[in-house]
């Protein structure tokens, strides 16, 4: 019989569950990428007729997951109300059944493309799932449970393990001591780490690309292109395309609306014949980047009160910490939470990580603006701090990798321990 | 500095020579369709079928020749040669006191032999017009004036789908190269985990030897990664 470790080195899988995107794969560069998202189909008339006459009935609903979402689609308004995003802020609700049944489907999807064919020794994987810093216990319950009943029914897990995703970024990044900040689509996580998450001081904020979002979406619509907004892929790549974060936002915007025609966007959507101009808006470029950053900025509050979300309070412990609370704010009160001879380490390292931070700095415009690490760094050194602020080389799979890292390097025969939320969950 | 005054009354007599004397007739620049090209100072002719230009040059004599004047001569030789594709015949024509005065100054002759434009002189005193140098004859038929909006708009239309294409093959083979990389990662992994079970005698691989992660082929981010070390003691610290 195989070694267990050289199994386990052989069978290791990550998975990444971002609010928006699934990253999933075996040992390889790169992972796979689905969108994490579920396409609820109800049986059709004709369906229902014919399973009657089969001597069946059919109640059940069908979940489409992965690439062929996009063959199924119909109408604006079905997309609305039956493509779902089962995660929000990173966390699923306990009893949301069918955001779990989408989670489900998406695994088993990501688990069986990569079923070795012909592989006589294959027992299953070794999974290590990343889920948010601030996933509830249950998340963990219910993903173990998922994985458990994959592998009942395929025979495609072997063990699993739950890494959080900032820890996952510091691996990735090789770095023991640092301070990492995960943002993705729905949340953002400030984590110190050495060695382990400290996860007393974890600060964790209700916000990430989905704000970006927002902001764009009403930018689009006092651009008079309101009817693009229920489109959520459109709006992220228009978003993509045209936003950006600007070394100091009132600065920027001065000079956008002073020299109109340097900072005129056109964004051709892809594929299409459609083409958005901004015009005389195109200084609202820079609002896309900066809500990332500071959604506290006074600017913001016209989009506020117009129904663009505030970004939600979170509650850590018994301190609320506000939802537009500024990115280095929040950072300096995570630091705070962690020992003062640990202070000088975490800033050596501060690791920028997440698709939330992948911004493009046209060459043109560097003047006005900047990518995400400078502005961060920029924000810090304002509040009197020299720290040194990297983004990761690939923001989108930084987890990913390093969950795959230590889907290999833990022991294979470390069990789960729930104090320590870590080694592998068995069933068999 | 140009004369008003004078400039009138040479027009007129260049105009009145080449329609009376030399048989040419007078067009509009719009019917040449030529409107925007043309000057003021340009008169459009046609003989039979052939289309004339005549660019009349009026120079004050009285301040001394400015390097301005030669330039602006230059220009207009220049200019000239531009639109000779249009006509059949393209011609200067100058006071012949300005010529007399300054000829080797201003006019590069060989300049105008080259350009294929003749050179008239306008003498007020005399009331003559005189051919100086011959225009080389165009005997092509004058290039049409084509609406090129339509083929912009073609070639606008194939640019922007071939930034299409390549945006799309630039895509793919990003997704090819990830592949590989993926795949060489997986063919190492495959080939080390087998040479290694080669390798290993039986009784040392039953004693549970201790498989070293960093004795493998990883991907890049695994390799030289001090959390390997860290977490393989996970559970036993």
């Amino acid at each position: 019989m195989e070694d267990p470790e050289k199994y386990k080195v052989r069978y290791a899988f990550a998975e990444d569950y971002g609010t928006s995107m699934y990253k999933y794969g075996p040992v390889r560069e790169y992972p796979d990428v689905i969108e994490n998202r579920g396409l609820i189909l109800e049986p059709s008339l004709i369906q229902r007729v014919f399973a009657k006459e089969a001597g069946g009935e059919l109640k059940g609903k069908r979940i489409i997951v992965g690439e062929e979402v996009a063959m199924y689609l119909g109408s604006r308004d079905d997309m609305a109300k039956n493509l779902i995003y089962p995660m929000r802020d990173g966390i699923i609700d306990l009893r949301d059944e069918i955001g779990w049944r989408i989670v489900e489907e998406i695994t088993r999807y990501g688990l069986r493309k990569y079923r070795p064919k012909g592989d006589q020794n294959f027992k299953g994987f070794y999974v290590a799932a990343s889920l948010s810093a601030t996933a509830p216990k249950y998340m963990y319950e219910k993903i173990f449970e998922i994985h458990k009943k994959i592998d009942e029914e395929e025979g495609l897990v072997k063990a699993i393990t739950i890494i959080p995703q900032p820890l996952a970024v510091a691996i990735a990044e090789k770095s023991v001591t640092c301070m990492v900040v995960e943002s993705g689509h729905g949340n953002t996580q400030i984590c110190p780490i050495s060695r382990y998450p400290i996860r007393d001081a974890i600060v964790s904020l209700n916000r990430g690309g989905a704000e970006a979002n927002a902001i764009t979406a009403e930018i689009l619509r006092d651009a008079g292109y309101g009817d693009l907004v229920p489109e959520e892929r459109l709006v992220r790549l228009v978003k993509e395309a045209i936003g950006l974060i600007p070394l100091d936002l009132d600065k920027a915007i001065r000079k956008a609306k002073e020299d109109k025609e340097r900072f005129r966007v056109i964004f051709r959507v892809p594929g299409t014949t459609m083409v958005i101009d901004l015009g005389d808006n195109s200084w609202t470029r820079f609002l896309i980047g900066e809500v990332i950053f500071n959604p506290g900025h006074e600017i913001f509050e016209s989009y506020y009160k117009r129904g663009v979300p505030r970004p939600r309070d979170t509650i850590i412990g018994e301190e609320r910490v506000t939802g537009t609370i500024s990115l280095a704010d929040a950072i300096i009160k995570a630091a705070e939470k962690c020992p003062l001879e640990l202070h000088e380490y975490l800033w050596r390292r501060v690791i920028l990580s997440g698709g939330n931070f992948a911004w493009k700095v046209p060459k043109e415009l560097r003047d006005v603006a900047c990518d995400a690490a400078t502005k961060v760094r920029k924000m810090l050194e304002d509040k009197g701090l020299k720290v040194h602020v990297g983004l990761v080389k690939d923001p989108q799979y930084s987890v990913w990798k390093g969950a795959l890292t230590y889907a290999l390097a833990v022991p294979e025969n470390y069990s789960w321990d729930w104090k320590l939320m870590e080694g592998w969950y068995k069933w068999r | 500095m140009e004369v008003g005054s004078k400039a009138v009354s040479l027009e007129e007599l260049l105009k009145r020579k080449l329609t009376e004397d030399w048989g040419y007739r007078i067009l509009l620049p719009e019917e040449v369709g030529l409107k925007e090209e043309l000057g003021e100072d340009d008169i459009v002719l046609k003989d039979a079928d052939n289309l004339i230009l005549v660019s009349l040059i009026q120079i004050d004599l009285s301040g001394s020749l400015s390097p301005k004047v030669r330039k602006r001569v230059r220009g207009e030789i220049g200019r000239l040669a531009r639109l000779s594709a249009y006509f059949n015949k393209a011609y200067i024509a100058l006071p012949e006191e300005v010529l007399k005065l300054h000829k080797n100054k201003i006019i590069d002759v060989e300049l105008l032999r080259e350009a294929g434009i003749g050179l008239l002189s306008i003498n007020l005193l005399k009331g003559e017009v005189r051919q100086l140098l011959p225009p080389k004859p165009r005997s092509s038929s004058r290039a049409e004036r084509v609406d090129v909006t339509p083929l912009l708009k073609e070639m606008e239309s194939k640019i922007r789908k071939l930034e299409l294409l390549y945006d799309r093959l630039e895509n793919e083979l990003n997704e090819i190269k990830k592949e590989i990389d993926n795949l060489k990662v997986r063919i190492e992994i495959t080939n080390t985990s087998r040479s290694k079970e080669e390798e290993i005698p039986k009784a040392e691989e039953e004693s549970g030897r201790e498989v070293k992660i960093e004795d493998l082929e990883l991907p890049s981010f695994m390799r030289d990664n001090p959390w390997l070390e860290v977490l393989r003691r996970r559970g036993r610290e």
